[in-house]
């Protein structure tokens, strides 16, 4: 009886001890989740030539947004005093064996506005402009070769669309946005080039 | 520090061998946690009433003097920044001696503090902003501990005790849980 006592003590105390140690009272609380389409803007034209430019912008990305379910104009800049806003999006071309493979890479990209990351997908960085109040971006890629390519933005939070997300310090408050750029179909804007 | 707290509740079962005769300790305790105050910052005081060879009554209050938590929640990496909490218990013993024993515990615990929570304000341009705002809560949790007491020279009191709790009342302003962790250095008269 008094090993069964013991057993049943010590089983208990590991108990919450391990409970102790994994809980988290404090979960993230500073993190706001929203829906704004059409803050990326896919510059398309009707046909592309090999050396030409695909743009794409966030010219419509204003400090100032509509935000659904609300009379006012969410102010994402005094939300999270963030210098910037990121999303990620990829450009492929189809192989002939019917692949996709990214495309992007330093040589053939060009920045007019905000930052980039590439890697096997491209990291946009929208810097907010203080004259004009937006985040800004425009970055493109030069068409070296014929084929067939597609952009795509990868899923958000919401299981749909894609997400741009603030770039906050931790005492400020982290804003995701799930939006959508033109043009898309299934998630890839896809286009061939002659 | 809880890892602390484990090794040295196993410790004692096989460092502290003390004659398990049972004589008067006194029927009343009044106990300090140092640790809680050196590593959490916060003032642990408690009385204890043993009603029982085996079975005693007491109350705890614990007030948050921490700086260090309050930097972290005025600085967003926590949600909530506990004030107080008082926490009357009971205590089973589950050894025959008084002067050794390893005891199981059920608590009751009274908890305010403060907790941040994200608002849609409006500023003077009428644009809507979101900004993490001060609340207080105020909660009521019940769980269960355990843990293990000896005493020096009859009168000096050492219990090492761990558990949690759960707030009952929580629907996101108060912590989910509230820990009951502690060392306590007591006097028994």
């Amino acid at each position: 009886m008094k090993t069964l006592k013991y057993t049943l003590f010590f089983a208990l105390a590991t108990l919450l001890m391990a409970a102790e140690c994994t809980k988290e009272d404090d979960e993230f609380y500073n993190a706001v989740y929203t829906t704004i389409p059409g803050l990326v803007n896919v510059e398309t034209q009707t046909n592309y030539q090999v050396n030409d430019i695909l743009w794409l912008n966030t010219n419509t990305f204003s400090r100032y947004l509509t935000e659904p379910n609300q009379s006012t104009p969410l102010d994402v800049f005094k939300t999270t005093n963030a210098s910037k806003f990121s999303f990620l999006y990829s450009i492929e071309k189809k192989t002939s064996d019917n692949l996709w493979v990214s495309v992007a890479n330093e040589n053939n990209f060009i920045i007019e506005s905000g930052s980039v990351s590439i890697n096997n997908y491209i990291t946009a960085f929208a810097i907010y402009n203080q004259v004009n109040e937006k985040y800004e971006f425009r970055g493109g890629i030069k068409l070296t070769e014929p084929g067939q390519f597609r952009i795509g933005f990868f899923a958000g939070y919401n299981g749909e669309n894609f997400d741009v997300i603030s770039d906050s310090s931790t005492s400020s408050t982290f804003l995701t946005i799930a939006t959508t750029a033109n043009s898309l179909s299934s998630g890839y804007y896809t286009f061939t080039v002659n | 520090m809880k890892k602390l707290f484990f090794l040295l509740l196993m410790l004692t079962q096989i460092s502290f061998a003390q004659n398990d005769n049972a004589f008067d300790l006194g029927k009343n305790e009044i106990k300090f946690d140092l640790v809680s105050l050196v590593a959490l910052g916060k003032i642990h005081v408690s009385y204890e009433r043993f009603l029982k060879s085996d079975f005693s009554i007491g109350i705890s209050g614990i007030l948050n003097e921490s700086n260090s938590l309050e930097n972290d929640y005025v600085n967003g990496k926590s949600r909530t920044l506990e004030d107080y909490q008082i926490i009357p218990f009971v205590r089973y013993s589950l050894s025959k001696s008084q002067v050794r024993y390893y005891f199981i515990e059920v608590f009751v615990s009274a908890n305010s503090g403060t907790y941040h929570e994200l608002e849609r304000l409006i500023d003077e341009n009428n644009n809507g902003y979101y900004l993490s705002v001060d609340k207080k809560y105020s909660d009521f949790a019940i769980g269960g501990a355990v843990g293990h007491k000896f005493y020096i020279k009859e009168k000096i009191g050492i219990d090492i005790f761990v558990g949690m709790g759960k707030n009952l009342f929580s629907s996101g302003e108060s912590p989910k849980i509230v820990s009951r962790v502690g060392i306590n250095l007591g006097y028994r008269f």
